[in-house]
């Protein structure tokens, strides 16, 4: 079996719920949505794999997750692609670092040269009108100021790699510092820390980023700390350049050449085109866009041989590649397409543009969210046909993400059914199609409608909706919902008062219920309880009732019951604890429920 | 007499780049009890169709032809007889039930609300009453009428659309994508809800969609509609058994089901409205195009019983 190019370990993101600053001044424990709750799975090159599931399953978040642009609260995302051809560049690093810094070491010179001079020979190194007063009055101040000018240097230069921003503060410490001990300090200070900062970095990092060895990393690992790139190139650096540039964590969030090397592997294609498009742009000028921002890797895996070690993008080149683009994707004649506008193509070629942007970095894995969902279905299937075409043509893989079953069997070869954070089903698309295990998958595609009248049956569907992400269902998460749950499935006091609340919907048990058992306002669902209030005096009608209503209570729930009990003045009714769910091997395929 | 008949309908937008005819000379029966699949593409003029009916269109759109319902025009009604219609003998749901419920008032004020614009005098509890009653109709515990609709999810907001529709026994109901915004789960719940209460209250439905699924699991009738015109009107089974216009040909070849094992589509882009094709506006993508049907649009004709078609393919 080939070593798969995208490894997700128990993935989980859970986004904090805003909270107001009073709320945050009193405390208490943050509340998450759990967006993604645990979720293994692997990706074979050139494989398709399907995330199926109903909105706000976590199918959207997770391909998000594969290309750093939502945060990982826990588990690891490692994308492993072949080793691309390296290409020669010159070593220009160390004399970029080098000319980095001159600003700093030079300055500081200055400074020490200066003070030096005076010892010496009494008079200044550098004709400055204000030395003309008396040395006693600024000499100490100077060479002070020139050794922290020093010092400050070679913390920014040791330290701008890993990160710019507490080079920010110490620049900004040292600059407030510089600014008590001597006015004129302040000037230089500060118009060297924007030079240092606006321009040295910048040229710093791109200079690093044109060197050999750090180019095109071929490993990257995603973790809550953000990403780690190559293990495979870290191991080729010397010591040196390993304990300089250090283990190259790069937070999510911002740019970092880090997460452009990744986007130039791993894309994504939206549902909406017309949002994805900027308005203002020809599409010709949006392929250039991303040939250029990428076009080493463009130029990496052309045969072409003659094309390699161009270091800036050549116009005419890139233009030729847009129009190759526009023809791959089935827009022609390309130079038509090339100077119009998004507003000037219909939904369908919107689509197309879109997909020959992702294409156009030269990707390995494509994550293609709901890519057909907002097109006419006449030309849905022209688009799908499009994007098998390409993944042959090109070689991708591809994260299919869909809500539409029919749509993920025609493309997938395997397919994960996720259902609020979880996967609860995965395995190969004909296995599951034939043979569903999981009672969520049953529900689904029983629910989808048939084009044929022919077929037409009841459907018995699953009640309600998909609950609350924020706190999901205890057990498996699908238990409220599932016809076939057992009492093991995890009820909890909630499902004790969603069961009260669906006995109202018949008006007359709805009056005598309400007169007996209060308003469901009045019950508390607490974990594994569900509680009320009552005067001692009601007691006992009150545990009657309930016990009437757990008996006429679906089975499952009803079994489920540990205890129906009354103290002082509360009446409650616990549940008893969920046996534990793990995904299962059922039958070639993965299963979390606990029916096996 | 039908419930719902609508003839030589023509609606004509004004628009910046000059008018466009989004429905021309359409013709439509619906019957009580009955639902009609109205099925097309974005932009084939389903959605202006449904508007018209209420006549709840922008300024300066025209309006001309008949809809007849319970003995009036309504092409031609003036404002005070369509408010009287409206949200009492004709409801209409939309797609997106959020946007359509305000975010300020409670389920209660919505129906006390509605209940008021039509009958002044009504008593706070008896308006509750009948809030209640529509509520408990489309699975909703009526005890959760004080709550305001960011409390309620979307398929449950789509019922209180429902249930607010129901409040005076409409007579047509007018559903436009109504589950379009929703999974396919609670899409399944709502039609067989909406298919439920049509019995239950004798109404005709309007359910006008871009899913073929829909129309061949819930309703009665299909009409295919195309650039504006109606291209095929008939029974479900029968449509979907022989599909005779190439264009609904088409369009059941290219719907993606279970049971799809190779891609079809129908070549070629849907037609510009400010611009329409000569003739049969679906010549330009058709595999049948004959000389004739750059023409003049074809003739309606009845080639199989209870069957309408527009095409040459059967003169």
């Amino acid at each position: 079996m080939a070593e798969p190019l995208l490894r997700v370990r128990d993935l989980k993101v859970h986004y904090p719920l805003f909270k107001g600053f009073v709320q945050r001044l009193l405390g208490g424990g943050s509340r998450y949505v759990h967006a993604v709750d645990g979720v293994t799975f692997d990706v074979l090159p050139g494989e398709v794999f399907g995330l199926v599931g109903e909105s706000g399953c976590g199918k959207s978040t997770t391909g998000r997750v594969l290309l750093g642009l939502a945060p990982i609260t826990e588990g690891e995302v490692t994308l492993q692609f072949p080793e691309p051809e390296r290409i020669e560049s010159r070593q220009v690093r160390p004399l970029g670092l080098l000319l980095a810094c001159l600003f700093w070491w030079g300055s500081a010179a200055v400074y020490v040269a200066n003070g030096l001079a005076f010892l010496l020979a009494s008079r200044p190194f550098l004709p400055f009108g204000f030395l003309a007063s008396p040395p006693s009055a600024w000499l100490a101040p100077w060479l002070g100021l020139a050794a922290l000018q020093a010092v400050f240097g070679l913390a920014l230069w040791a330290i701008v790699p890993w990160s710019r921003r507490p080079a920010r503060w110490v620049a900004a410490y040292g600059a407030v510092l510089s600014f008590l001990v001597f006015p004129w300090g302040l000037v230089v200070l500060v118009f060297e820390t924007v030079l240092f900062f606006y321009l040295g970095t910048p040229a710093l990092s791109a200079l690093i980023r044109r060197s050999g060895r750090l180019r095109t990393p071929s490993h990257f690992a995603l973790g809550p700390k953000g990403i780690v790139e190559g293990t495979a190139a870290e191991s080729k650096a010397t010591s040196f350049e390993r304990w300089f540039l250090g283990p190259r964590t790069v937070r999510t969030t911002g740019l970092s050449w880090i997460l452009q090397e990744l986007r130039s592997r791993v894309q994504i294609i939206y549902q909406d085109p017309h949002g994805a498009l900027n308005p203002a742009l020809t599409l010709g000028e949006m392929l250039e866009h991303a040939l250029s921002a990428h076009w080493d890797k463009v130029i990496a895996a052309d045969l072409d041989s003659s094309r390699k070690g161009v270091q800036r993008p050549p116009r005419e080149e890139i233009r030729a590649r847009a129009l190759e683009l526009f023809d791959d994707v089935g827009l022609r004649p390309p130079e038509q397409f090339y100077a119009k506008r998004p507003t000037e193509i219909s939904g369908g070629q919107q689509q197309r543009v879109v997909i020959a942007r992702a294409i156009a970095p030269n990707p390995r894995l494509l994550v293609a969210d709901e890519p057909v969902a907002l097109l006419d279905m006449s030309i849905r299937a022209k688009v799908l046909e499009l994007m098998l075409d390409l993944k042959r043509k090109y070689g991708l893989t591809y994260v299919f993400i869909t809500h539409d079953l029919a749509t993920a069997k025609l493309m997938c070869d395997r397919i994960a059914i996720m259902y609020l954070g979880r996967i609860v089903e995965m395995g190969q698309a004909s296995r599951i199609y034939a043979d569903p295990k999981h009672p969520y998958t049953r529900a689904l595609l029983q629910a989808i409608p048939i084009p044929d009248p022919r077929l037409r049956r009841v459907k018995v569907l699953p009640k309600g909706e998909v609950p609350d992400a924020v706190a999901p269902p205890a057990g498996c998460r699908f238990h409220p919902r599932c016809p076939v749950a057992l009492p093991s499935c995890g009820w909890e006091g909630r499902d004790f008062l969603s069961y009260l609340e669906e006995r109202r919907l018949d008006p007359e048990k709805a009056a005598q219920e309400e007169r007996a058992l209060g308003a469901i306002e009045a019950w508390k669902a607490d974990g594994l309880a569900s509680r009320r209030k009552v005067r001692p005096s009601e007691r006992e009608a009150v545990l009657a009732r309930v016990r009437e209503a757990l008996a006429q209570a679906p089975e499952p729930l009803a079994k489920a019951v540990a205890e129906v009990g009354a103290q002082d003045n509360v009446v409650l009714v616990r549940f008893r604890p969920p046996d534990p769910l793990a995904p299962k091997e059922v039958e070639g395929r993965t299963v979390e429920c606990l029916l096996y | 007499m039908s419930l719902l008949e609508v003839e030589g309908l023509t609606v004509t937008y004004a628009s910046r780049d000059g008018p466009i005819a989004a429905v021309r000379d359409l013709d439509l029966v619906l019957e009580r009890g009955q639902t009609l699949g109205l099925i097309g593409e974005s932009g084939c003029g389903k959605s202006t169709l449904g508007k018209a009916i209420l006549r709840i269109l922008p300024e300066g759109t025209q309006v001309e032809g008949f809809i007849r319902f319970d003995g009036k025009n309504l092409a031609t009604a003036d404002e005070d007889t369509l408010e009287g219609y409206r949200g009492r003998n004709l409801s209409m749901i939309f797609q997106d039930p959020m946007t359509r419920l305000d975010p300020l008032m409670t389920v209660r004020k919505h129906f006390i609300e509605l209940i008021r614009a039509h009958e002044p005098d009504a008593k706070g509890a008896g308006a509750i009453t009948r809030a209640r009653r529509a509520l408990t109709a489309v699975r909703i515990p009526p005890d959760r009428l004080n709550q305001y609709p960011h409390e309620f999810s979307g398929g449950m907001r789509q019922r209180i659309m429902i249930a607010l529709a129901l409040v005076f026994n409409p007579s047509l109901l007018i559903a436009d994508e109504p589950t379009t915004s929703l999974d396919v789960i609670v899409e399944a719940q709502i039609l067989q809800l909406l298919n439920s209460i049509k019995q239950d209250f004798d109404m005709g439905v309007l359910l006008i969609t871009h899913n073929l699924g829909l129309v061949s699991e819930y309703a009665d009738e299909i009409a295919v509609m195309y650039a504006g015109r109606i291209a095929e009107r008939g029974r479900v089974e029968d449509v979907f058994a022989e599909p005779l216009h190439p264009y609904t040909k088409g369009l059941l070849e290219s719907v993606i089901g279970l049971e799809t094992t190779a891609l079809k589509s129908i070549p070629g882009q849907p037609p510009d409205l400010l611009n329409p094709p000569s003739g049969c506006p679906f010549h330009p993508r058709c595999p049948a195009a004959m000389d004739v049907c750059s023409t003049a649009f074809p003739p309606t004709t009845h080639p199989r019983v209870g069957r309408d078609v527009a095409c040459y393919l059967y003169p």
